[in-house]
């Protein structure tokens, strides 16, 4: 924890605690699409759920900021008292660890499309194991079970670690990121 | 989310956070409907000796009523099973998805139940003090962490005005990730921007690893009382009934 610059704790802590506040707005949404449509139907949105860790790792690449990242943004639902509660800390940190998996594979030095695809990807087995161990998603039929694990794989490839590059790679543009490892590597890239 | 008067509020928040998922583990652990309901009992009463009124527990417990439903009627409706009772179109209810789900649907109450009890009796800055002091955590996180969650109204503020001033320009998209592109992109920016700011005023307070504290959160004998009651009237819940 020494080596992180205290501007970069708080990034961590602001960006995650926003990913947590915009996780609720989707919960929202979810509610009335999963009974309708089932597991299957819903797990589409599942991606965003797990944004956070890709967001704040591929800004400040360093180890351990996906983990702590997804904590925190679960810790937010947990606070602002949504039907998550208590369980969403754990399924966070089921999530965060299997972020963070993809990072370690590459020892912290590698952050580009295809780790944080991977991390998405990671987070989303990382939420299976716990759904099937707490939410009883052992107990759907067979095709509903694959079809959702599928889903909520392709889902965390593409809006939780794509979109979190994209959105990055927009908010390095504006600037604000100079003062981070994502802005300094582009300024880098840049100058040379 | 605020302490009340409530004994359960004087416990100390580490331990009781511990209490607490042991209870979760148990709950995660419990095959059958009668162990999950036996539980579901204890976290009522915990929830009971949560200091709110029968008033404010009605209005916090009903929303989670809609989502009991939902649990129980997404695993009725697409749980595994043979004996048919009843389908339509993609939904198909069987005599065991129907007692699945209502095994998952309780164990959701016991952890509504649970979270709410948490929330009712504790308060932020206290539970992240006894995390510094007994789960060690860094105190530069854990102040960064109090920082960042007193931004949570303001964030919501910003994203109720971001909508706003999407619709008065009509731009609406049918697709949801654009929506949340068009909404997370200036609330990033901002937070961005402030985390910056709020570091710098930190350090200029001099803010640092070293420091010492005017309340320190200790564990006292009747927390551990409490630990001790919750985990062995949990415990022996599960192996009797």
């Amino acid at each position: 924890m020494n080596s992180w610059k205290m501007k970069e704790i708080i990034v961590m802590m602001m960006l995650a605690v926003a990913c947590g506040v915009l996780y609720l707005g989707w919960s929202t949404l979810w509610l009335p699409i999963s009974a309708i449509f089932g597991p299957v139907g819903s797990n589409w949105m599942f991606g965003i759920w797990v944004i956070a860790s890709p967001l704040v790792a591929y800004i400040i690449q360093k180890p351990g900021a996906a983990l702590i990242a997804e904590v925190v943004a679960a810790a937010v639902e947990l606070f602002t008292g949504s039907h998550f509660g208590l369980s969403a800390l754990l399924i966070g940190f089921a999530q965060g660890i299997g972020a963070e998996i993809a990072f370690a594979l590459f020892g912290y030095r590698k952050f580009n499309t295809l780790t944080l695809i991977l991390s998405g990807m990671f987070a989303a087995i990382g939420s299976m194991v716990y759904s099937l161990v707490v939410n009883g998603f052992a107990y759907y039929t067979t095709t509903t079970l694959l079809l959702t694990f599928s889903l909520q794989l392709v889902s965390g490839a593409l809006l939780g670690g794509l979109l979190a590059k994209i959105i990055v790679d927009a908010l390095v543009k504006t600037g604000t990121l100079n003062g981070y490892a994502i802005g300094r590597k582009r300024q880098k890239r840049d100058a040379a | 989310m605020q302490e009340n008067v409530s004994p359960l509020a004087r416990i100390n928040p580490a331990i009781k956070l511990g209490a607490l998922v042991y209870v979760m583990v148990l709950l995660i652990a419990a095959p059958t409907l009668r162990e999950t309901i036996a539980l579901l009992a204890l976290a009522a009463i915990g929830l009971g000796c949560s200091g709110w009124s029968l008033l404010t527990l009605g209005k916090r417990v009903a929303p989670y009523l809609i989502l009991f439903l939902l649990t129980f009627w997404m695993m009725a409706a697409f749980g595994k099973g043979s004996t048919e009772l009843w389908s339509f179109g993609w939904f198909r209810v069987t005599e065991e998805s129907i007692s699945h789900a209502w095994l998952i649907a309780t164990r959701m109450l016991a952890f509504v139940f649970l979270s709410l009890t948490f929330i009712a009796t504790t308060d932020q800055t206290r539970f992240v003090m006894s995390l510094i002091h007994q789960c060690r955590l860094p105190d530069r996180l854990a102040y960064g962490f109090l920082a960042g969650i007193r931004f949570i109204p303001i964030f919501q503020q910003e994203i109720r005005t971001i909508r706003q001033a999407r619709q008065v320009r009509q731009q609406q998209s049918i697709w949801p990730w654009q929506t949340f592109f068009a909404i997370s992109l200036p609330l990033f920016t901002n937070s961005i921007i402030r985390s910056e700011q709020i570091a710098i005023a930190m350090e200029a307070r001099g803010f640092r690893a070293e420091r010492t504290y005017y309340v320190r959160p200790v564990v006292t004998q009747q927390d551990r009382l409490f630990f001790g009651l919750v985990c062995f009237g949990a415990t022996l819940l599960r192996i009797v009934v």
